[in-house]
């Protein structure tokens, strides 16, 4: 009897995908030529599946900020803003979040993770009301744990479910805090912005929004789909992360509301945890400057993100609702998905076996994410590898290029 | 004893609604008793326990807070919360 015993029932599940010859928890990378490019046993990989939306994980000016601020300030801060302090970057960091958003306050986490954690936990507690779609992100559902509150789902993406739910509480309704993400991670679906701000007017609730995928993505400005839907006023929290458009790591909350310093002192994902590296805030600081003004790399996101997904959906593969960065191929099972992950990671292809249960109605997909960084060859010949492993394995029915 | 044979009638009705609610979510046919344990022998996880929960929302008109299924093991315990929060609705 080990403590781990608890866990076996995973073993068969993990055995199985391993014995299938594909272990995605231990691929291994000898090099990372690019945004873009891997080496993987000595063979160069495309990499399909980082979240580098904007391509700036070897931007030359974000490298430049990180080295100089590593040479200047250290490798690390080596403990919490609380005990250690605030480093100049910190300030700066919040200050230009705040700014880009047009807020008044902005607070930098440890990760995007620990943004939801310390955000969310930090806004409600017992007694509070917390409304979650039911797809919602790991960090979300921690969050929620964290919390304490009285947590209700509402059926993903659907406005009247939420209201529905909403109505039931009665007035528990009123000041209860809604969150939803701008983009889904998995399928790359976009919440319907305008129809929930809409409900939790009338709710007189509050709206947090996770823009962790679409931060940089969506909006004219960037802002994301707050932006983008036009309800930036009445959406009350954003979170967001620096792991995925900027190219880093970390994570932060911006909002309008009063006595917000009060979050630095009682959430405790941000009182007790060591604060980002000098390093790591400059190249930031640097990929949000470059994501303000080079509005470029968003449409060659959008053209890239739409060459990937109708390539895919016109061969007759299963994808989402519309074009996103986020393309996710659904696969008639597990076992297929596994294969099929397997074969494009033969021939050069990387990307994520997303599979039950972290998928939404336990779907086992192949999830894409494309990058501006992305040449069009490149993604033609991925375009090329999956029609041809596709009708090699059944999943399509005629050549695409024959009927166009 | 009218008063305990309502109650239980009441959760024999209750652990039927589960039964079905589960077989929704699973797309599959449950054999259950109150004394079935959710996670070990119908071989549900948190989230198809979550679904499971939503699908009941709606069969109750009622609000099944997340955090109250901490102390939920068995289909009995999930039934006794429903008729718990039903009475107090
Ligand atoms: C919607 C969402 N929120 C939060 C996170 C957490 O961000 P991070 O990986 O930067 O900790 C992620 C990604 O992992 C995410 O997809």
């Amino acid at each position: 009897m080990s403590l781990l015993d608890k866990h076996l029932g995973y073993r068969a599940p993990l055995d199985g995908i391993r014995a299938a010859g594909a272990d995605p928890s231990a691929v291994r990378f000898d090099a990372v030529l690019s945004p873009t490019e891997g080496m993987l046993d000595g063979r160069k990989v495309i990499l399909l599946g980082t979240n580098n939306y904007l391509g700036l994980t070897f931007d030359p000016a974000c490298i430049e900020a990180s080295a100089d601020a590593v040479r200047q300030w250290g490798t690390g801060t080596t403990g919490s803003r609380f005990a250690n302090g605030t480093f100049a970057g910190h300030t700066a960091l919040e200050t230009a979040l705040a700014k880009f958003y047009g807020r008044k306050h902005a607070m930098v986490f440890t990760t995007g993770y620990q943004a939801n954690l310390g955000g969310i936990s930090g806004l409600v507690g017992r007694g509070d009301h917390l409304i979650l779609d039911a797809d919602s992100h790991a960090s979300i559902y921690d969050a929620a744990k964290l919390s304490g509150a009285e947590v209700i789902r509402f059926r993903h993406n659907d406005p009247e479910d939420l209201a529905k739910r909403l109505r039931r509480m009665g007035d528990a309704a009123k000041g209860s805090l809604i969150v939803v993400e701008g983009i889904y991670s998995m399928i790359g679906d976009v919440a319907p912005l305008k129809e929930m701000v809409a409900i939790k007017k009338e709710a007189g609730a509050y709206l947090l929004v996770d823009e962790a995928h679409s931060m940089g993505v969506l909006g004219e400005k960037g802002r994301g789909l707050a932006e983008a839907a036009g309800v930036e006023d009445d959406v009350d929290f954003i979170v967001g992360t620096f792991s995925k458009s900027l190219g880093a790591v970390g994570g932060f909350l911006v909002s309008d509301e009063d006595n917000f310093d009060l979050l630095r002192i009682v959430s405790r994902p941000y009182m007790f945890t060591a604060s980002l590296p000098p390093a790591v805030i400059a190249s930031t600081l640097t990929a949000l400057k470059r994501l303000e003004e080079d509005s470029s790399l968003r449409a060659q996101l959008a053209a890239n993100a739409d060459r990937l997904y109708e390539g895919l959906r016109d061969m007759g593969y299963a994808v989402g609702p519309h074009a996103s960065p986020i393309t996710a191929v659904v696969m008639p099972d597990q076992a297929t998905a596994v294969m099929m992950w397997n074969a494009l990671l033969a021939n050069g292809v990387y990307l994520n076996l997303a599979i039950p249960p972290a998928t939404p109605e336990n779907k086992s997909l192949l999830r894409s994410s494309v990058s501006a960084a992305h040449t069009a060859e490149q993604i033609d010949a991925v375009l090329d590898i999956f029609e041809r492993l596709g009708l090699e394995y059944g999943l399509l029915q005629r050549p695409r290029r024959a009927s166009a | 004893m009218g008063g305990s044979s309502m109650v239980e009638l009441a959760t024999d009705l209750t652990v039927r609604e589960v039964a079905r609610a589960a077989e929704t979510v699973l797309g599959r046919s449950v054999q259950v008793t109150p004394e079935t344990d959710i996670a070990r022998d119908l071989a549900v996880d948190s989230l198809a326990l979550m679904n499971i929960v939503m699908e009941l929302e709606d069969r109750f008109d009622l609000s099944i807070p997340l955090d109250r299924l901490a102390t939920v093991q068995t289909v009995g315990d999930l039934s006794e919360l429903i008729n718990k929060l039903r009475v107090k609705a």
